[in-house]
């Protein structure tokens, strides 16, 4: 699929949801039956499942001791102040930090759409079914709808974060996750891309500069409002806000400013935080 | 773009390009080795030698080079596993130069004592490009049922191979000839719409001029 537009029109003209026109094109241009590529997206959803449920549980640090427990301090505050329920945007967050974490100890996840931005999708779509108790075959059928914006993304513009800055990894994901969140909870395919575009305005022009070139700060916490900003975008999609601005455009937008971002900014771990003197104290602490 | 690279691959963190690419690059060595890997030195040039105890890259190569694939848990012990499996390994911070950040060169002995040489290069995603096999500069990057054809550098050889190609019904997507700097030796990499099969293989050593040819199915 060449465009945001273009999905939102053959959905539209067939009255299905993207994620079945994204199935059907798979289907076709690999060549495999329905009930496998099902079983091949259902098998990344048991695994983000998987992570999400180790992640809490690892209460450790990672080898560089830079990130590590965090959605363990996460889960405990949620048995603390949210004991009957509710607290949905702090799981969102949990359930992100403890993905981004198994991924930082060296533990199985999926890349989605990068392992530096994996905890996001899988943040927003295990609360969501959980909370809403919605039916797994309709989650899994989400992640096609979000892989189908990813790979709109990444023809038009670029899913990595050397070449576009984290707006291109954690902000891409966000307005991925945005887009299958949106569907899930019965939006239009219309409204999907709005709650793409309303989460992706909102990475513009975020940077790559984690520190020591590891993938673990600030990427952990990015994972974990990355989520929250899927969240809030799908919100206001499902609410009947719209972005003035087409989600082919807000892509066109995130590639110019991802040209235009200095390459300090770019996964060279040259500029921002991962310049700051205290990045420079814990890193040559780390490398003795 | 295939979806599922866009929701996948599943793998082992903490990053693609880092430790999924990096396994891969471990797997490609012992496949063109096509044995078990008893002896390897690894030259990590760039990023990858810069960070490559946090990433997890000399755990993942050591990993690949045993055959583990990039999903599997068992990389975090790859050492160990190592040693079981009578591998030795020693790694080597090296400057190769003009290439990719990413990039590693590694050079394999197998048990059989076969030995290889290829520069690799880890461009994101999980996705590997090999540019270098013994010497001679090459491009493969994995996407297609791949030949490469280790040849004396003679008029005919290219005629004779995609004959043989041909009479099996399969086209050549793309092929690139690489010669060595003596011009005794070439190189051809020779992409494939269709995979083939060891008969096939043993038909094309039959091709006098030919030392040595392996075949790599596609790698995604």
């Amino acid at each position: 699929m060449k465009s945001i537009y273009d999905l939102v029109k053959q959905a539209d003209e067939r009255k299905t949801s993207i994620s079945r026109i994204i199935i059907d094109q798979q289907i076709s241009e690999l060549s495999i039956s329905e009930s496998e590529a099902v079983e091949e997206m259902a098998l990344r959803y048991r695994i983000m499942r998987e992570s999400v449920i180790r992640g809490i549980k690892l209460n450790s640090k990672s080898v560089t001791g830079l990130s590590g427990g965090d959605a363990f301090l996460l889960d405990s505050y949620i048995k603390n102040e949210f004991s009957h329920g509710n607290g949905i945007t702090v799981r969102i967050m949990r359930n992100a930090v403890a993905v981004s974490e198994v991924n930082a100890s060296m533990g199985k996840i999926v890349a989605a759409p990068t392992a530096g931005s994996c905890g996001i999708i899988p943040g927003l779509l295990t609360v969501l079914e959980d909370e809403k108790r919605i039916e797994r075959e309709k989650v899994v059928m989400s992640l096609f709808t979000a892989a189908g914006f990813g790979s709109v993304v990444a023809q038009r513009s670029t899913l990595s974060g050397a070449e576009g800055g984290c707006q291109a990894e954690c902000g891409a994901a966000a307005a991925m996750a945005a887009s299958a969140g949106c569907e899930l909870l019965g939006g239009t395919p219309e409204q999907c891309s709005h709650a793409f575009s309303l989460s992706l305005i909102n990475s513009l022009g975020l940077v790559c500069d984690p520190v020591g070139g590891y993938v673990e700060y600030p990427c952990v916490y990015r994972n974990a409002i990355g989520a929250v900003n899927a969240y809030s975008a799908m919100i206001m999609a499902l609410s009947g806000i719209k972005s003035i601005i087409s989600a082919d455009d807000v892509i066109a937008a995130m590639k110019d400013v991802g040209e235009k971002m200095d390459t300090t900014l770019k996964e060279t771990s040259l500029g921002g935080l991962a310049a700051t003197p205290s990045a420079c104290s814990i890193c040559s602490s780390f490398l003795k | 773009m295939d979806i599922f690279d866009v929701i996948g691959p599943v793998m082992i963190g903490p990053s693609s390009s880092h430790t999924a690419g990096a396994v891969r690059m471990g797997n490609l060595v012992r496949k063109l080795l096509g044995d078990d890997v008893s002896d390897a030195e690894i030259y990590l040039h760039g990023s990858f030698a810069l960070t490559a105890r946090g990433h997890g890259t000399d755990r993942a190569i050591v990993g690949g080079l045993i055959g583990l694939s990039p999903e599997d848990g068992k990389i975090v012990k790859s050492y160990e596993l190592a040693s079981e499996s009578g591998l030795s390994f020693r790694f080597i911070p090296f400057d190769l130069g003009e290439v990719h950040p990413n990039t590693a060169m590694i050079k394999g002995r197998g048990k059989r004592g076969g030995e290889i040489k290829l520069q690799l290069s880890s461009v994101g995603g999980g996705k590997i490009v090999l540019s270098e096999i013994d010497g001679v500069k090459v491009r493969f990057e994995g996407k297609y049922p791949t030949l490469i054809v280790f040849n004396d550098d003679v008029p005919g050889v290219v005629v004779s191979v995609s004959t043989l190609i041909a009479e099996e019904g399969i086209n050549i997507v793309e092929m690139r000839v690489y010669n060595s700097d003596d011009n005794k030796s070439a190189v051809m990499i020779i992409n494939m719409n269709k995979p083939v099969d060891d008969e096939f293989i043993l038909k094309c050593r039959s091709v006098r001029e030919i030392r040595k040819i392996i075949y790599i199915d596609k790698l995604y």
